[in-house]
């Protein structure tokens, strides 16, 4: 799968749980540049990401994710 | 006498240990010496800007050298240290900053999101200060009587609480603490975690510099688990005290969680749920387990219940706070304040020298939650904790529930009046409801129920964004025709939760 499709649809995931219509990730969004994107909300995007596209995450690879940008790629090698 | 002053202690701990690490702040290590010349940097300034009487400084909060060393040098200079948080409104910032009449903020550089301060408060940035060698010639060890800090809790009016704590109320404190007999000394590291806007991290951050041991703090913003998990692990600590829900973040991972290093696990700032802690005890294998309560008008904890995990007292699955501190007194009472039996439930009270003398400038307040009891045969003060608890027949207290609208998020107590009443501010047409609702994870979310309300969910999001905050808000919005009351003519809060 592409990145920007990746980005996309992970973008719409943030949008549903973190329940702001307005969030436009780039893939140097991090968690202090979203209000919403506390400890609580981490669990529930990672587990939504996980779910979506179907892929599993380990903390410490949790842990190194830097932004979005980071998150998408992680997705990105393990559905490929 | 000096073995039970924290202030001297600390600066014991500093004089012996000037060439190991106090502090570990973003990667980076602070030496006692260091962390003694920042110190002295800044109580110099404040000597400069400050008079003979104790006044309140506000301290601007950053995960910081600079915002650690101002809080002890405010301490040592017998002056009141009241923490502003950035992250929260300007409003409650201005509201504080006035009820406390603050006339000097240090704040460690300009990149801080700056507040709207008035014009004659003076602002030091406290980083440009310049080091000094002189803190011997410029501490002084306050008066007992002295406030050492204020915090600010919700309030039911909408205006925070200001819960003054003495420096008698904190010596009296770290001389209980101590009595816990925690086996610890200047080679142990210790987590500090908390948001210095709430209590549980004075202890985490000033009894660590009475050993000489190295603090560990967590920036407050972002994903707050994955740091505590990555210094847990990656800095082999060996104390941490933690609110229980952190692990509920961490719960899909504890199988590839290994700490062997760590001895202490201190559970605190909400019920601590066994079933979560007992899985976890596999990660901790050489850690005891201490669930600690308090209040804060009765300065950070008052009771314990150490952790056997052969035997296990629970009361709904969550554990025991154990028995009160060497110098407090509890007793649960009825609606009546007459003491109930052994296993009856009813409104924990405690009493003695760790217990505020008031709230701040707010009479009131200070005799709705005071009350005198019998005690021994003496009349003494008590304050009503609002907590719902029962002792067991070891004399162990169990915690129940809250007796009021008072939920605990994020180990922040809040009042959900004090919600609806901002709520008000805005939609006036219709009542509002809040309430609170535990998710998959266990934690409390806020619900909120609008009654004639038509207006736009996000207009009003924004709204309370910049009047409350953040762990504050709402998460979801329902509009209701009508709000359901119960046979008593009051709001069913039972039914609102159902429709959750």
């Amino acid at each position: 799968m592409e990145l920007n499709q990746i980005l996309e649809e992970t973008n719409q995931i943030f949008k549903h749980v973190l329940n702001n219509p307005n969030i436009c990730l780039t893939s140097t969004t991090t968690a202090s540049d979203i209000d919403e994107w506390d400890s609580l909300n981490n669990i529930r995007l990672i587990a939504d990401v996980e779910q979506h596209f179907n892929v599993k995450f380990k903390l410490r690879e949790i842990l190194k994710l830097k932004n979005v940008g980071e998150l998408c790629e992680g997705v990105q090698k393990k559905i490929a | 006498m000096h073995r039970h002053n924290l202030l001297t202690q600390i600066l014991k701990g500093i004089q012996n240990h000037q060439n190991r690490n106090a502090f570990f702040i973003d990667g980076k290590n602070y030496t006692y010496k260091v962390l003694a010349e920042r110190i002295s940097g800044i109580l110099k300034e404040i000597r400069h800007n400050t008079g003979k009487y104790p006044q309140c400084i506000g301290i601007v909060e950053k995960d910081d050298i600079e915002t650690y060393a101002s809080l002890i040098a405010v301490l040592l200079s017998g002056n009141t240290y009241v923490i502003l948080n950035p992250h929260n409104p300007e409003d409650r910032n201005y509201t504080i900053i006035e009820s406390t009449d603050i006339q000097l903020i240090l704040q460690s550089d300009k990149s801080i999101i700056s507040i709207e301060y008035p014009k004659h408060i003076k602002t030091i940035y406290t980083q440009s200060l310049s080091s000094s060698t002189a803190l011997n010639e410029l501490y002084k060890i306050p008066e007992e009587n002295d406030n050492a800090y204020i915090i600010f809790t919700s309030g039911s009016t909408g205006v925070p609480k200001g819960v003054p704590i003495t420096h008698r109320n904190l010596n009296s404190f770290y001389s209980a603490y101590s009595d816990l007999n925690f086996e610890l000394d200047k080679n142990d590291r210790m987590l500090q975690m908390f948001d210095l806007c709430f209590d549980v991290s004075v202890v985490s951050t000033l009894y660590p510099l009475t050993l000489g041991a190295c603090i560990y703090t967590v920036p407050q913003d972002g994903v707050k688990y994955t740091h505590v998990y990555e210094l847990l692990e990656d800095e082999d600590l060996t104390f941490a005290a933690i609110a229980p829900s952190l692990l509920s973040y961490l719960q899909p991972y504890f199988e590839e969680i290994q700490l062997p290093k760590l001895k202490y696990l201190i559970l605190t700032a909400e019920a601590s749920n066994w079933d979560l802690l007992s899985q976890f005890t596999a990660c901790t294998p050489n850690a005891e387990y201490i669930n600690l309560y308090g209040p804060t008008e009765g300065t950070i904890y008052c009771t314990a219940y150490r952790v056997n995990p052969n035997q296990i007292d629970t009361y709904n699955g969550m554990l025991a706070i154990g028995q009160a501190f060497k110098n407090m007194h509890a007793i649960i009472v009825d609606d009546n304040l007459k003491e109930v039996t052994q296993g009856e439930k009813g409104e924990l009270c405690i009493a003695g020298s760790q217990l505020m003398n008031g709230y701040w400038k707010d009479v009131n307040k200070t005799n709705e939650v005071f009350v005198n009891l019998d005690c021994f045969g003496v009349t003494t003060r008590y304050y009503k904790t609002g907590d719902i608890c029962f002792v067991d027949d070891k004399k162990c207290i169990h915690y129940c529930g809250r007796k009021d609208y008072q939920v605990q998020i994020q180990g922040f107590r809040v009042e959900l009046n004090e919600i609806e009443h901002t709520v008000r501010q805005y939609h006036s047409k219709g009542s509002n409801v809040v309430v609170a609702k535990p998710n998959q994870l266990g934690n409390q979310e806020l619900h909120l129920f609008l009654e004639k309300y038509e207006g736009n969910d996000s207009n009003l999001f924004e709204y309370l964004k910049e009047k409350l905050p953040i762990y504050m808000c709402p998460k979801k919005i329902y509009e209701i025709s009508e709000l359901p009351l119960n046979t008593s003519g009051k709001v069913d809060r039972k039914k609102l939760l159902q429709l959750i």
